[in-house]
């Protein structure tokens, strides 16, 4: 089985391969969440498996499916945050810019009139 | 003509509110995704300390799965209400990559959403409905597989209640972080 951190180092790899440069912008976040998501994948394995072993501990394998299930619901809403963050980061570079813009337009046109 | 020009300009940059990448900032979806996390995680550890006795279980406690499951159908709503209702084009794009990169390992769930010509205020519904989404398999474990003493009833198992709030939890943060982002 994979361990927590090969699960995570994968998808960092992944990650960063598909956002490319806007990757930094979310530097902070995803990693952090793949992290959490590496470790609960790992620890639903285990507890499937104290479950197999006793069934007063742990929990039932059809009940790790659909934690499995909730797991990849859970990275469809990190990769989701991930996008809008990376587009809030340029929305905030362009409004700026756009001020920018906008006040030294004004004052040429101010200038010329 | 330059000075035409440049008027014209003017007018633009000056009327126009600049592109829109993003939803503006939603302090109902802000506030209120901050009291859906309280009121599940505090439901699911009540729930799971009484896993095994009548009051833990499913029968016992759908109401108020019906509670939580309301609070967030008004939060999509409210998000969707600004949506074009064609999906979350970003999140198409994003799933391109990945489905590119993870090639046949891709799970089954992960297919994009919405299509081309989507609206960023549709990222925002899709991220409230993956949170709802969590809320129903929470509710299916606890109706259907998790079971507890003799004979068995409906619970949720204290394990299970710790790993499905974590989880849960990111899906639900998701959606915290970028109102946060926008709030900023």
């Amino acid at each position: 089985m994979a361990t927590a951190n090969q699960i995570f180092e994968e998808m960092m790899r992944a990650g960063e391969k598909a956002f490319g440069e806007g990757w930094h912008a979310v530097a902070n976040y995803a990693p952090t969440e793949f992290r959490k998501m590496a470790i609960q994948i790992t620890e639903i394995a285990q507890n499937v498996a104290k479950y197999k072993l006793d069934k007063s501990e742990g929990y039932s394998p059809e009940t790790g499916k659909i934690l499995m299930k909730m797991q990849r619901t859970a990275a469809e809403s990190v990769l989701v945050a991930t996008t809008q963050l990376n587009l809030i980061a340029v929305q905030k570079a362009m409004d700026a810019v756009y001020k920018v813009l906008r006040k030294a337009f004004k004052g040429i046109v101010k200038s010329i009139l | 003509m330059i000075r035409a020009l440049l008027l014209a300009g003017a007018v633009v940059l000056g009327g126009c509110p600049g592109t829109s990448l993003v939803s503006p900032y939603d302090e109902a979806i802000d506030k209120g995704i901050v009291e859906f996390y309280e009121q599940l995680n505090w439901f699911v550890k009540d729930v799971a300390d009484v896993a095994g006795k009548p009051e833990g279980t499913y029968e016992a406690n759908s109401k108020r799965y019906n509670v939580m499951e309301t609070k967030l159908d008004v939060l999509i709503l409210r998000s969707s209400s600004r949506s074009l209702g064609t999906g979350c084009r970003l999140e198409a794009k994003v799933y391109e990559k990945v489905a590119g990169l993870l090639a046949s390992n891709l799970p089954a769930d992960m297919k994009p959403q919405g299509d081309a010509a989507g609206d960023a205020n549709g990222c925002n519904t899709r991220l409230l409905e993956l949170v709802k989404q969590q809320l129903g398999f929470i509710r299916e474990i606890h109706a259907k597989t998790d079971k507890c003493g003799t004979p068995p009833v409906s619970c949720l198992r204290p394990a299970t209640a710790a790993s499905a709030l974590k989880i849960a939890n990111q899906s639900i943060n998701a959606v915290a972080v970028v109102e946060a982002a926008k709030r900023n």
